[in-house]
């Protein structure tokens, strides 16, 4: 499904962010992304979603390479891919039920298919008693289930999650990590990008650990800590 | 996307954000409505200017004295003739006894040229033709146009024409008069530019304050047209509700500078110009307002679509 081929980034001809990455990653799979603050990580989730191109090497998405789409296809693109930030990015000027029925209107869905998918998405996220509600009158929990609700509203082929459960607390990291697991199941790829973990260890998903803008370690099956590098 | 659906939820879209940004669309539609009050200043100074051209154009003629005995039809052959020169706008027949008439009344306290009258006892005068251009500036091409008619190069019949005295004060009222037109288009473009950028800016700002929003829907795939229509349809309101709040603020206003302007510029009314002239003042202002508005959005918002 995705594929990076030799990408690197390159900031200011000194300040290499990334470093000849290959990965491959196929549908349907849970992907933790990990690695120190500044690993790359965050580079790699840009570049997957064309907010930056590689200064080398290339992406591939079901066979396109994503970084030769005209500006005009980016959007589509775009479309069939789900993300939630650390920092929420909600439209502050819009209700909560409004976030979410945004991401429909996006890809054309008709009034009616909106009315009816928009309050399933918010009950599967428990939002949906706080439909009308304004972003800044939401928790931090609440408004990362706002975007996440708004990420899957639309059935995507892949949901970036960067660092969802950054600022929450316990419960809401929970509750937040079982949805991805259900989107998950549902056979959405799902990329985590994460520092927690205690997460990590739990999913016992494929574990990507990136430091120093280079992949170190890829497991299937992986914990936050490889036992080798564990030293507890 | 039917084109139908897309374009209602763009206005939907447009709407709502004026709406619920009430301090930012307050801001904007105050700024645009100065900017048009301001082009509507410069309407008014081109029409106080030219009226006052117009006024002082209006005061100068050209006029051909006949001799006495020059027999009416060929003076109204000429008049005729005279009237198909493109550049004239008027001609009027002077006859001798209405020539005499004037001159009596004109006179009428001056017991020497009244004795003097009495003694000739006959009309002394001629009749005469007055002539006036659509602009002043075309005299001489209308006198040029009119001294190769045979009656007039026919000294039996012209005493004399007046063109030539008055060459010196059409000259200079020409000068004047596009020197005055000239600074009055000079402050005209230059206030109207201010105005533009002005509006330019508050756009850019209104946007600025928006451009996390943007980036968000950039990042979730919506499309420009998505992104920049809901701008444009605010762009448009802003326009619209300005045009109409300049068009009502001008009542008073123009009331107001009336009276002041009845004294100053020679009997112009301004309240009755802006009165007469309202659907002229209505299609500029608003044209202007609503393009302002629309290209404005389409220029700030640009920088913010590449992301």
């Amino acid at each position: 499904m995705i594929e990076f081929e030799n990408v690197s980034k390159i900031y200011q001809q000194r300040n290499t962010s990334l470093r000849n990455i290959n990965l491959s990653i196929d549908n349907g799979e849970f992907i933790s992304l990990i690695g120190p603050s500044g690993a790359g990580k965050t580079t790699l989730l840009k570049i997957l979603l064309t907010e930056e191109s590689p200064s080398e090497g290339s992406v591939h998405f079901d066979g396109i390479n994503i970084h030769n789409l005209r500006q005009a296809d980016i959007p589509k693109y775009r479309q069939r891919i789900g993300v939630v930030f650390q920092d929420f990015k909600l439209l502050e000027d819009k209700t909560v039920y409004e976030n979410v029925s945004f991401a429909m209107e996006m890809i054309g869905k008709r009034d009616a298919e909106i009315r009816a998918d928009v309050p399933h998405a918010l009950n599967l996220v428990g939002l949906d008693d706080k439909m009308f509600y304004f972003p800044s009158e939401l928790s931090g929990g609440e408004q990362q289930r706002l975007a996440i609700a708004r990420a899957i509203i639309n059935q995507p082929d892949l949901l970036i999650a960067d660092e969802p459960t950054g600022s929450l607390d316990p419960s809401s990291v929970h509750l937040i990590i079982n949805i991805l697991k259900k989107i998950n199941e549902l056979g959405t790829t799902v990329i985590l990008s994460t520092h927690n973990s205690s997460v990590v260890d739990e999913l016992k998903k494929r574990v990507i650990h990136i430091d120093n803008g280079k992949i170190i370690r890829d497991d299937k099956e992986g914990k936050y800590h490889h036992n080798s590098i564990n030293k507890k | 996307m039917s084109l139908g659906l897309d374009l209602k939820r763009i206005f939907r879209e447009g709407l709502i954000t004026f709406w619920r940004n009430k301090v930012v669309s307050f801001s904007s539609v105050l700024v645009m409505t100065l900017s048009l009050l301001v082009l509507s200043s410069l309407l008014f100074i081109n029409g106080v200017v030219n009226f006052s051209l117009n006024q002082l154009q209006d005061r100068v003629d050209i006029n051909i004295y006949f001799f006495p005995d020059t027999p009416v039809s060929e003076i109204k052959d000429l008049e005729e003739k005279i009237l198909l020169i493109p550049e004239v706008r008027d001609v009027s027949y002077i006859s001798k006894e209405k020539a005499f008439i004037d001159f009596q009344s004109r006179h009428s306290d001056d017991d020497l040229i009244k004795r003097s009258l009495e003694e000739l006892g006959d009309n002394p005068l001629g009749a005469s033709l007055n002539i006036r251009a659509k602009e002043s500036t075309q005299y001489e091409a209308i006198i040029t146009a009119i001294e190769t008619e045979p009656v007039v190069s026919n000294s039996e019949f012209v005493e004399r024409t007046n063109y030539h005295d008055n060459k010196k004060i059409i000259d200079r009222l020409n000068q004047f008069s596009s020197v005055v037109r000239g600074i009055a288009y000079a402050v005209i473009l230059f206030l109207s530019i201010v105005s533009v950028l002005v509006v330019l800016s508050t756009m850019r700002i209104a946007i600025y304050s928006a451009k996390d929003d943007i980036v968000v829907k950039r990042l979730v795939g919506a499309e420009h047209r998505y992104i920049r229509g809901p701008f444009t349809v605010i762009g448009v309101l802003y326009g619209i509700i300005a045009t109409i709040i300049t068009l009502i603020i001008l009542f008073p206003i123009t009331s107001w500078l009336s009276g002041i302007t009845m004294t100053f510029f020679g009997g112009m009314s301004i309240k009755n110009y802006f009165i007469n002239n309202i659907i002229q003042f209505s299609i500029i202002i608003g044209g202007a307002g609503i393009l302002l508005g629309f290209f404005s959005s389409i220029l700030a918002i640009r920088k913010y679509l590449r992301v």
